[in-house]
């Protein structure tokens, strides 16, 4: 009696763990999982508010831009690529 | 710089009504830098200029410059960052030079844009950005990648298409692909990211209509230092898949990969690659 217990206890238990993984088994990663993953990962607009900006092409174009609107000029000088968000 | 205060509608308000915004990169005005030699004589005149104002100077910096090209005020990146002390700077400027507001002087466009290439070779466009766990810094960041008329080639099957087919690409290929699978961090130059294993393997899965789509599976362990020349133990591990259309005569039609699951320095981060012409 208390092995058949056992044994229908054994069971649950294992049917419980079948139905746990087969819902956590992955989405198979077909043509259209990829496409929703490239979606997913692309940037925002709120990601790609830095090309608002009105951005000089260099430093003399800010500089002659500057003297003939009678502007400050704000320099950024760094490393890497800002534009890319490699910096 | 660019996901924090460049990022603040303060800030762009600011720097698009009242200023001439222009940043530079340091590599470019380096010596052997492909900036011209005028632009590089003016970044040298202005920091020196900045030196002898005694202002705060350094190559990661904020200058403020006035109208007529001379340094006023300075901030470096780490207080920079901090968008109230950059928007109380530029404020300041505005109101001790009476500056009138305005329109931007330079139409706002996409700073990150594809690269000329001739007509045979193919432009891929890559996005990474953190997931969980840490491990880099915020925000997604950007690659263009360029394929020539050689490795298009050498991406696709030598053989008959069939469905089923398998084929492994070549390593010249995937390691140009790869090479950029990182999240952010302060070291971007791709030629110190190390391959330690990797492969991607195309399978045909279908031929329709003259379209044979293959299916892409591959893995990479790279190594890849946050910060540049110093030496640290972090690894790119990555699980990609992805698929792509070509017709018979070699033209590839779509090109996609994904990441699955890929982690650094502790988190985890995602990659997705599109073909973009």
């Amino acid at each position: 009696m208390i092995r058949a217990k056992i044994g229908a206890a054994t069971f649950l238990i294992g049917a419980a763990l079948t139905t746990t993984w087969a819902k956590e088994k992955p989405v198979p990663h077909d043509a259209a999982w990829v496409d929703q993953r490239v979606q997913d990962h692309q940037p925002t607009a709120a990601e790609k508010r830095f090309d608002e900006i009105g951005w000089a092409k260099d430093i003399r174009e800010a500089e002659r831009l500057a003297k003939e609107h009678n502007r400050p000029i704000m320099l950024f000088t760094h490393d890497g690529r800002m534009n890319l968000g490699r910096c | 710089m660019r996901t924090g205060p460049f990022s603040d509608a303060r800030v762009i308000e600011l720097l698009n009504n009242y200023f001439a915004p222009v940043y530079a990169v340091n590599e470019d005005y380096a010596e052997r830098g492909p900036a011209s030699r005028e632009e590089k004589a003016e970044y040298q005149r202005i920091y020196h200029e900045a030196v002898k104002a005694r202002l705060s100077t350094g190559t990661v910096h904020v200058y403020v410059l006035t109208p007529d090209g001379h340094p006023l005020d300075s901030l470096h990146v780490a207080e920079a960052a901090k968008k109230d002390k950059l928007i109380s700077m530029l404020e300041k400027t505005v109101k001790d030079l009476k500056t009138k507001e305005g329109k931007p002087l330079v139409k706002p466009v996409p700073q990150s844009v594809a690269p000329k290439t001739d007509e045979a070779s193919l432009v891929l466009h890559l996005t990474s950005r953190p997931l969980r766990g840490g491990g880099s810094w915020e925000g997604v960041s950007e690659n263009w990648i360029v394929l020539n008329r050689e490795e298009i080639k050498k991406l696709l099957p030598e053989t008959k298409a069939e469905v089923g087919a398998v084929w492994d690409i070549d390593k010249t290929v995937s390691t140009k692909l790869y090479r950029p699978f990182y999240p952010v961090t302060e070291n971007n130059d791709l030629s110190t990211n190390r391959i330690d294993r990797q492969f991607l393997r195309g399978t045909i899965v279908s031929i329709k209509e003259g379209i044979i789509r293959a299916r892409l599976e591959g893995k990479l362990k790279m190594k890849h230092a946050f910060y540049p020349g110093r030496e640290d133990n972090n690894f790119v591990e990555a699980e990609i898949v992805g698929y792509v259309d070509f017709k018979a005569n070699g033209d590839i039609e779509t090109m996609k990969l994904v990441t699955d699951e890929a982690t650094y320095g502790g988190g985890t981060f995602g990659v997705a690659v599109r073909l973009v012409k």
